[in-house]
């Protein structure tokens, strides 16, 4: 009778373990200054983004994102112009996207991401234009 | 005897472990993500709202109530370049819900693109009512009366993830008996659709709305604030 007790409590042990293994896949998959320069998505740090701030710029929806899991900011910039338009979105100082291609209304391009305990110093900036916008944006920017 | 009481605690420790057990493989078939909670973070210290010697304060708050959701307008304050204010909204969840589309309407003049927001994180208490709230400021083009002033918060919406989760949208459209049919390209830093199915009438641009409004949460209002400030 012990015996069989003890193997349904292995048993169980296992299938917690199995679920816990599972959880941590699902979290992110990086911490603190080691998700500088990564992907807030593939790290599944976005899966707690947060929209900080955010501005309306000629036809560019500029936020700056942030990760309240891995403590981490990153740029996004929406096309809401209207029309097919090139678009970039900068973390000012550290990361851009651009887009190879026009893309459409409501089309996002984001920058990677990077650490911050405060969030002091991390500022969004993007744009979009009818032409290739292949270096880092400085203005305008949130906050 | 004491092979009793041993048996006893070992089927006690049995149910305790299968309880653990299945609230675990509960949570994880719900989806849950387990994140530290931000309730008590600050804001990060920035320049969003800036003040200066001609800087005026309004009346201490205004309420509006729309679309089911009350909404508290406080803390307004008029400078030369600038109209700050703080909004507080009595959302059905906790998530990062912000003004999606407002106007700044002062005598014949319409300000719509030139503000911003800034989610204040957390849930607060605001008149005994748990509240999200956001800074949100306006620039102000020179010589703007606020003689005859209201701000319209046309809607207020979460933002979408990186990623979204494109047959959950659809299933959305579909059952809210929208006729449109999309796909999404899924970028390594994009997000990007194409609408493969849109009735006659409507055009790309307004079925593209349609559908970008399926990957995040909107609560339509409006929410009208009558803010005159003699200047």
């Amino acid at each position: 009778m012990s015996s069989k007790i003890y193997l349904l409590i292995i048993f169980i042990g296992a299938i917690m373990v199995l679920g816990i293994g599972v959880l941590t896949v699902e979290a992110a998959t990086c911490s603190g200054s080691g998700c500088n320069g990564l992907n807030p998505n593939s790290t599944g740090c976005d899966a707690t983004a947060i929209r900080l701030y955010s501005t309306t710029s000629n036809g560019a929806f500029i936020e700056l994102r942030k990760s309240t899991e891995c403590s981490t900011f990153w740029a996004r910039t929406t096309n809401v112009s209207g029309i097919n338009k090139y678009a970039n979105a900068t973390l000012k100082y550290y990361y851009y996207t651009a887009s190879s291609a026009p893309i459409g209304n409501g089309e996002k391009v984001y920058s990677a991401q990077r650490y911050s305990a405060d969030g002091a110093g991390m500022y969004a900036c993007g744009m979009v234009s009818n032409s290739p916008i292949n270096s880092m944006v400085y203005s305008p920017c949130v906050p | 005897m004491k092979n009793k009481n041993y048996t006893k605690t070992a089927y006690l420790s049995l149910i305790g472990l299968l309880v653990i057990a299945l609230v675990g493989v509960g949570l994880l078939l719900s989806g849950a993500v387990f994140a530290k909670p931000n309730g008590d973070e600050a804001a990060p210290a920035s320049p969003f709202l800036k003040e200066d010697a001609n800087t005026q304060s309004g009346p201490a708050a205004y309420t509006a109530e729309a679309g089911g959701v009350w909404m508290q307008l406080s803390d307004l304050k008029v400078s030369s370049a600038q109209l700050s204010f703080k909004l507080c909204y009595e959302v059905p969840f906790e998530s990062d819900w912000a003004a999606d589309r407002m106007a700044l309407i002062a005598g014949e003049r319409e300000l719509r693109d030139q503000y911003a927001t800034m989610l204040l994180e957390g849930m607060t208490q605001v008149e005994g009512r748990s509240v999200q709230c956001t800074l949100n400021r306006f620039q102000l083009p020179a010589g703007i009366s606020f003689a005859d002033a209201r701000i319209v918060i046309e809607r207020i919406a979460t933002s979408a993830p990186e990623q979204p989760d494109c047959e959950a949208a659809q299933q959305k459209l579909l059952q809210s008996g929208v006729p449109i049919r999309f796909t999404c390209q899924h970028g390594e830093y994009s997000f990007g659709f194409e609408v493969l199915e849109k009735p006659a009438e409507m055009s790309e641009l307004e079925a593209r709305s349609v559908v970008s409004d399926a990957f995040h949460d909107v609560i339509t209002g409006p929410w009208v604030f009558e803010v005159s400030m003699e200047q």
